[in-house]
């Protein structure tokens, strides 16, 4: 069975459509990351996915209608839109009494286990925290709880490359197992390229493609040959010109004499397939 | 039930410094009147005699107008503070840029109104109560030296005062509760606008074209402030059915509890871009 079921979703913003059509089965256990451009629909999608826009279509979580039992799947599900979202009013031991006592999934064991590694000030409001140190707090209070489904938007936002790293290791270490399914929405290809399985490509709304990182990569290869034999790259699905030389994405079937071949990185592969310059 | 505690106690952290307020001027209230009182009595060459009731046939209406100005003063900051959270109840998380993180937990709308409007309007209710037993008890007890002391009486008097000011704290709560639905920020100042716009048009199409539209604005102000209990002042035999037995109050309740559902019901199909 399909964690989440998606079918034919839409979503207009007045006389934009931001989501357009969309069918999605996401299985469980799988790190997916939803890559797209700035406006692409990113987080439309997951905000609709959480229940928190209407729409037109359908979406199932664990079998189940989201509009109708949106509040009992949510004991299943994690969020974490961006660290700032969190209630500056508060302070760190009340925001983490607050989630405890609204969650049942809550881990009293796990929650002592990643405070006592965060040092974290307890007293203090949330207000007064770092940026890196509210990205601490969501983390705790994110991975003391044994949900199903962790979806991240954009969680690293603003924050510095140390902070990047650390959030996603954690992530990674700490929460995932094959029982778990994690949604990362991003723009930001690489940093995120390392912990992915599957991969969904949205693009104006609609989902380009959707497939595991491992049979996209053994579909096209990265190739090098000098600039004076670039119209040997006339069919290549993406061509960079660098000093002297040209690197072109094609089939990896494509053959190319005395080419220097390597494995696409994710972010040329979303130029190859989407396009545009801003992935 | 641990659900809406934990609501009950964050919406309490949120509101607690703005909750005692009242609390905290009325106790430099008092602080500033025994300082001048002992300012007085020490530095005055002649005694000291403020309270002068001889003559008078009736202590009843003293009574009164002594238990209902002893609360006017914190039921007016009661007032104040009820809109001042009620207005901000169901917006401010956006204001605030936290409500994807709160509207992402597992829990109800309606749990997280009722959470939101009983520590918005009972909190309040709970400091004027207080504030106004405190009152009741160091002004009667000053009182009973200089009248004859009738605690049934002053304290129907007292109960009189208070609940005209609950009732009243209980509709322009809810009033500020649903405009925070609507409205982003300044939901009272702008919801108060709007009515007073409508009814300066309504007045004018009545003058102009001999029409008999509605007041809403003067019906709400009637229906808030319940000006029929005022009569009868100091009789404490027919406060039950002025204060409460009145078709009035009912009116308030319903207007009060239909208020909240509509807000919810706004808040609930509110899409959290």
């Amino acid at each position: 069975m399909n964690l989440i079921e998606i079918n034919n979703l839409t979503k207009n913003y007045k006389n934009l459509r931001a989501v357009d059509d969309v069918n999605l089965n996401i299985p469980q256990g799988r790190i997916i990351g939803l890559l797209g451009k700035n406006g692409a629909g990113k987080s439309t999608l997951l905000k609709c996915m959480l229940g928190f826009l209407k729409h037109e279509g359908e979406i199932k979580i664990f079998g189940e209608t989201l509009q109708k039992h949106k509040s009992s799947l949510h004991n299943h599900i994690a969020f974490i839109p961006d660290v700032s979202s969190l209630d500056d009013r508060l302070t760190v031991q009340q925001t983490i009494e607050y989630v405890k006592g609204l969650n049942p999934a809550w881990c009293d064991k796990t929650a002592e286990r990643l405070l006592s590694q965060s040092e974290l000030p307890l007293k203090q409001k949330v207000k007064n925290l770092s940026k890196g140190m509210k990205t601490k707090l969501y983390l705790m209070i994110i991975l003391s709880l044994d949900v199903k489904i962790l979806f991240l938007d954009e969680p690293t936002l603003g924050l510095d490359i140390v902070f990047r790293k650390e959030f996603f290791n954690t992530i990674l270490g700490e929460f995932f197992d094959e029982t778990k399914t994690i949604i990362i929405s991003t723009h930001q290809v690489e940093e995120v390229e390392h912990i992915l399985q599957d991969i969904i490509f949205i693009d104006k709304g609609k989902i380009v493609l959707h497939e595991s990182i491992d049979d996209l990569k053994s579909k096209f290869k990265a190739v090098t040959i000098s600039s004076d034999r670039e119209a040997e790259l006339n069919n290549a699905l993406l061509k960079m010109k660098t000093l002297g030389q040209v690197s072109g994405i094609v089939s990896s079937e494509a053959k190319i004499e005395d080419a220097i071949e390597a494995k696409p990185s994710l972010s040329d592969l979303f130029l190859a397939i989407v396009g545009g310059n801003n992935a | 039930m641990h659900k809406f505690k934990a609501l009950l106690l964050k919406d309490f952290w949120i509101n607690k410094k703005t909750l005692l307020i009242p609390i905290w001027i009325m106790a430099g209230f008092y602080i500033l009147m025994i300082i001048s009182g002992l300012f007085a009595y020490f530095n005055s060459s002649t005694e000291m005699n403020f309270m002068q009731f001889d003559g008078l046939e009736s202590t009843e209406i003293i009574y009164y107008i002594l238990n209902f100005s002893m609360i006017t003063l914190p039921g007016l900051f009661f007032l104040l503070f009820t809109i001042n959270i009620m207005q901000s109840a169901l917006n401010e998380d956006r204001k605030q840029n936290c409500e994807l993180f709160h509207r992402s937990m597992p829990v109800s709308e309606w749990h997280i109104c009722v959470s939101k409007f009983l520590v918005g309007l009972v909190g309040n209710w709970a400091v004027l109560i207080g504030i106004g037993i405190f009152n009741f008890i160091v002004i009667n007890s000053i009182m009973a030296f200089y009248l004859n002391f009738e605690f049934l009486h002053a304290f129907a008097d007292f109960f009189h005062s208070i609940l005209l000011f609950l009732k009243t704290g209980l509709v322009l709560g809810s009033v500020a509760f649903f405009l925070s639905a609507i409205f982003k920020e300044k939901a009272f100042a702008k919801g108060i606008g709007i009515l007073l716009l409508l009814e300066i048009v309504s007045k004018i199409l009545n003058a102009v074209y001999g029409w008999n539209l509605p007041s809403i604005f003067g019906y709400l102000v009637e229906i808030t402030f319940n000006f029929q209990s005022f009569e009868n002042l100091g009789d404490s035999a027919t406060i039950p059915k002025n204060v409460i037995l009145n078709l009035k109050t009912l009116y308030q309740i319903i207007m009060s509890g239909a208020l909240f559902i509509l807000s919810t019901l706004i808040y609930k199909n509110r899409e959290i871009k």
